[in-house]
């Protein structure tokens, strides 16, 4: 045996024999998708599917799902309390696009973005896209999977993309894309925008640590980090007053309007993160692998925020049974449930604030889960998607 | 589908449904992935055993049913960018001495196929025509990726965790 295959084998020794921790698996849940999927496929296969609208394939899922609790013993959903003031639409798509889904939206609730998901399989490279009043452009950003992940009010977006193997931060400003400058060379990902025009994000430097690093509006063409020392830290998202979260050493931070560091009420241990601010609410995770891209919704840890101007210190609430991506200025999050149901629909788009967690209108009976990625600072818009049984997304917008 | 093969679906996902897990943990490194994983892989697997039921090595099928699921799970736009950052995530910090989660934590550092070339050769001891034959590719290629995902995992488990620091005094520029 090799050098190599013997320090791997030893390496993995670790985890021979180690059961798998707790996993949300459920055998009936998978019978009841995949019947209700086999049937779906019959009925596109007896009617032709270019002719198997919306309404055939709901009117199969009730079906199915009706025969399938006779014989599989399954806990019906919970009954859902919807939100009745929120109205659900789909966001215009190109003809055909199947993977479509937006990433965020700006405080005013006029521009959202998204991305059209690049694949090795296919070599398609993707395309960023940024809805403005509900009119659907394309970003000219060259590069492989370039995504959005953050958009201002003056429709400035800002993301990232893979050139030549390596992550490049963007700006689309004034009907412009450009490179945005990287912080020693480094790949980079800018994650949020503020009104005035500082951007922030990451840099990935060697050995794996990243850099928090602002781009600020006053000194056009210059990046700075956030905090010089060797921790891995990442900036998430900035407010309109330049107050700046993320992490540093695996735990939540914010840099105030000086640039001072401080680190927030935690909960359980030190770690988490601080994923997005509004005014003075953020949100973030307790606990989990702390993003350096901004990733929606947070999908590891516990939801937690934190009203910044509580005096002496921030106050942490734990929000649960949410996966949070937005917080408005009144403090509600958006984000989807934490918890799978028994069937279909898996997930829902919820809001959770102070309030009892209220699910989004939905907008087809046929998908397997709905998430909510984005709300504008009112809270009167939210962004997310819907994902069908077959796995296609849908773009959606509600309005409150 | 007949009764009776749903019933040996269910007998035969119920057996091996502790590999699947493990297997799925291994390579995904956290629990929310991991059962998404096991459990799109479980219905897909129903949908198609009428014709699974009939191969010769229903394991090494089903195996590759959820390598290629984590693999094509990597679609999302901002899965892909991180996928081709040269170091593409920070995970946190291993919290504790346990070997298994440091591994674990190292292992989600590591892009997905060389994460699966280094499970499959070395926890799961296949060789490595096996090996190309799951994931689709030459041999050459699980060789490359196999020889450079264990550099990295050598230069994960090397080096030191990061101190924590003490953040109030920490401040910006």
């Amino acid at each position: 045996m090799d050098t190599d295959s013997r320090y791997g084998m030893d390496t993995f020794a670790a985890l021979r024999e180690q059961p798998a921790p707790p996993l949300d698996v459920d055998l009936d849940r998978a019978i009841v998708t995949g019947r209700r999927r086999v049937r779906i496929k019959r009925a596109a296969a007896v009617s032709g599917a270019a002719a198997l609208t919306t309404v055939a394939v709901a009117a199969g899922v009730l079906t199915a799902t009706q025969d399938e609790r006779r014989t599989v013993p399954v806990q019906p959903p919970p009954s859902a309390t919807a939100a009745p003031a929120c109205r659900v639409a789909a966001l215009q798509a190109p003809p055909g696009e199947k993977h479509l889904a937006p990433t965020g939206i700006d405080p005013s609730g006029r521009y959202v973005i998204g991305a059209a998901a690049g694949s090795e399989e296919t070599e398609a490279q993707g395309r960023a896209m940024l809805w403005d009043d509900g009119r659907l452009l394309g970003l000219a950003v060259p590069g492989f999977a370039p995504t959005p992940f953050g958009v201002n009010a003056s429709g400035v977006v800002v993301g990232g993309v893979t050139r030549d193997e390596k992550l490049a931060a963007w700006v689309y400003r004034d009907g412009r894309v450009q490179t945005l400058p990287a912080y020693q060379g480094r790949a980079m990902v800018a994650n949020a925008v503020n009104a005035r025009g500082d951007i922030v994000g990451v840099a990935f430097g060697d050995e794996n640590l990243t850099t928090a690093v602002l781009w600020p509006a006053a000194q056009p063409g210059t990046v700075r980090a956030l905090d010089r020392r060797d921790v891995p830290s990442a900036a998430l998202g900035i407010s309109d007053a330049g107050v700046v979260v993320g992490h540093l050493g695996g735990g939540p931070i914010f840099w105030d309007a000086k640039g001072f560091g401080r680190q927030p009420p935690t909960v359980y241990d030190d770690a988490g993160a601080m994923l997005g601010i509004v005014g003075d609410w953020a949100y973030g995770i307790a606990g989990g692998n702390p993003p350096s891209i901004r990733e929606a919704p947070a999908t590891s840890g516990r939801a937690v925020r934190w009203r910044l101007t509580t005096y002496p210190l921030p106050r942490a609430d734990v929000l649960t049974g949410v996966m949070p991506s937005g917080i408005t200025r009144d403090g509600d999050t958006v984000g989807t449930s934490s918890r799978a149901e028994a069937q279909p629909p898996y997930r829902d788009a919820v809001i959770r604030g102070a309030a009892p967690m209220v699910e989004l209108a939905h907008l087809t009976e046929a998908r397997d889960s709905d998430e909510a990625t984005g709300v504008s600072a009112d809270g009167r818009v939210i962004v997310g998607r819907q994902t069908a049984g077959d796995g296609a997304e849908t773009p959606l917008i509600w309005r409150c | 589908m007949r009764v009776e093969w749903e019933r040996e679906y269910v007998d035969y996902a119920t057996a091996g449904m502790e590999r699947l897990k493990r297997l799925a943990y291994t390579l995904c490194g956290d629990v929310h992935s991991a059962s998404d994983l096991v459990q799109g892989t479980l219905v897909r697997l129903y949908e198609r055993w009428p014709r699974v039921r009939g191969v010769e090595h229903v394991d090494a099928y089903v195996n590759k049913m959820l390598l290629r699921q984590f693999l094509m799970e990597r679609r999302r736009p901002w899965a892909r960018i991180r996928l081709s950052a040269t170091l593409p995530e920070t995970a946190a910090p291993a919290r504790t001495d346990d070997e298994r989660a440091t591994l674990v934590a190292a292992m989600r550092r590591l892009p997905p196929r060389q994460r699966a070339v280094l499970v499959l050769r070395f926890l799961y001891d296949l060789p490595v025509v096996e090996v190309a034959a799951l994931l689709g590719c030459g041999e050459g290629t699980v060789k490359s990726q196999s020889s450079r995902g264990l550099a990295m995992m050598r230069r994960l488990l090397d080096e030191p965790v990061a101190a924590r620091t003490a953040l109030g005094s920490s401040h910006g520029h």
